[in-house]
């Protein structure tokens, strides 16, 4: 790896959270269209960080902010390892011990809303992981490498299913209805992030948007084209419509109960991968005739 | 700036004191989509470790004055309370009643009045400007109106007729104030 390369990916890495934060402004927006109101300004997201880092320190655990900082850095090692082209498995690791943080400083304080939420993020974190995990094993069966380097195949023509399945994962993680049982506002007060306040608030959901961007980066690798400028037109074009599928099913669909996001998730994300999988193999194989 | 930084995404609670309930169903209609008040960002956080805005509504009872503390305490500085309809802002028709406290400024500092029995959403909007107002006065530098910097008992006029034209049916002594104790 080079020196330009690493400067360019540190940038990408400043600048992806804000990019993320854009795009929930929109997501307001769109949202709010669709239930026939105006909506934020489109830099809300930015106002609400802004306003949360500047509230005074309040501390419930300190302990908790260990973790929580843990968290935070875990999810931004993640995203800048997808930048600099690591290894996928890597990747999903260390994405895996940021959700696993965010868990254990949701358990390190004695509220059972805090509690609750945090057993319902472990549960989410056991139903969307293997598909995750399933979706990388898909795109190794088509690139024949681990790595997260974009290549200039339309990994969405070959993986139609694989991409359906990381939707699923991506209500679970944009937390979503009818899969947002862990956040669940009006349910139990945001859950895991109900002890945080303030400055501490700010740094969590700070956190959230690198995860946030570390999905949607995921999901641009379903395209690719030998000609950088159309390449990059297709991963833009590509997050927007996976984006816009998730606001629609939010806008459209009820909250779940955690045991039916279970039922939802695993079986229907691990069969739309394996089976995905397998076509390819198949056509890998020449078992099925492929032009 | 802090204040500056609160005037674009002020997040509320809301708290009953004690309310007959016509004020938090009009609290309810103002969250809805018809007024859209998340054009302004604001936001029903629910939780005060995430609110700025406290929005109260009914007269403080002896009961809910020990929680309404508890909550105001929780929720990290720079913080706003807007009392939301008369029994909030004066106790009305409640005052000297042995159960309550008066009005929400006998226990914390109020900074924006909202009279009404019950106050309309347009009014409730119209207080959440008038605190951004005084928000935005504030980290400007500027004096702040007195009409928006109003001490305990200083409530508005409409109010304060309506407690003298009170009193002088019920009479200076009117409610048991020997049942009144202090805490």
């Amino acid at each position: 790896m080079d020196w330009l390369w690493l400067a360019i990916s540190t940038v990408i890495t400043v600048i992806a959270p804000f990019a993320v934060a854009y795009l929930m402004g929109i997501d307001r927006r769109i949202t709010a269209r669709m239930q026939n109101r105006v909506g934020p300004p489109l830099l809300q997201p930015i106002y609400d960080l802004l306003k949360l880092l500047s509230k005074t320190k309040m501390v419930v655990n300190r302990g908790q902010l260990i973790l929580a900082t843990m968290y935070v850095s875990m999810s931004i090692l993640a995203f800048w390892l997808f930048i600099a082209g690591a290894d996928l498995l890597i990747i999903f690791f260390v994405l895996s011990a940021a959700a696993a943080f965010y868990t254990l400083a949701a358990y390190a304080v004695l509220s059972p809303y805090s509690q609750l939420g945090a057993t319902r993020e472990l549960i989410q974190l056991i139903a969307y992981e293997p598909v995750l995990l399933l979706a990388f094993f898909c795109i190794w069966l088509v690139n024949g490498d681990f790595t997260s380097v974009a290549t200039d195949k339309a990994l969405v023509l070959w993986l139609p299913l694989t991409f359906a399945a990381l939707i699923i994962v991506l209500l679970v993680k944009l937390q979503k209805s009818p899969y947002d049982v862990a956040e669940a506002h009006t349910e139990i007060v945001s859950g895991p992030e109900v002890e945080y306040s303030g400055k501490f608030l700010g740094l969590v959901k700070f956190g959230r948007w690198y995860e946030i961007a570390l999905m949607f980066a995921i999901i641009s690798l379903f395209f690719g084209h030998s000609n950088i400028y159309v390449a990059f037109v297709g991963k833009v074009l590509i997050v927007f419509l996976a984006y816009f599928i998730v606001i629609l099913v939010d806008n459209s669909t009820a909250r779940l109960r955690f045991g039916q996001m279970a039922r939802g998730v695993l079986p229907y994300g691990l069969a739309l991968t394996v089976i995905n999988a397998l076509i390819v193999w198949a056509i890998q194989q020449e078992v099925i005739p492929w032009p | 700036m802090a204040l500056k930084d609160l005037i674009k995404s002020p997040w509320i609670i809301h708290f009953d004191t004690g309310s007959c309930n016509g004020c938090d169903i009009e609290i309810f209609a103002t969250l809805t989509p018809k007024y859209d008040v998340e054009r302004f960002g604001i936001l029903n956080a629910g939780n005060p470790k995430h609110a700025d805005v406290m929005v109260l509504t009914g007269p403080v009872t002896k009961k809910t004055k020990s929680r309404l503390l508890a909550l105001y305490e929780q929720m990290p500085e720079p913080k706003l309370i807007i009392a939301v309809g008369d029994c909030a802002c004066s106790g009305s028709p409640f005052t000297n009643a042995y159960n309550t406290e008066g009005g929400v400024d006998t226990c914390l500092p109020v900074d924006v009045y909202v009279p009404g029995c019950a106050a309309r959403p347009e009014a409730i909007i119209d207080g959440v400007v008038k605190a951004l107002e005084k928000l935005d006065k504030l980290a400007k530098g500027e004096p702040v109106q007195p009409a928006h910097m109003r001490g305990a008992n200083d409530v508005p006029n409409e109010v304060a007729e309506g407690n003298a034209a009170m009193k002088a049916i019920l009479g200076p002594t009117a409610g048991p104030a020997t049942v009144k104790k202090e805490g």
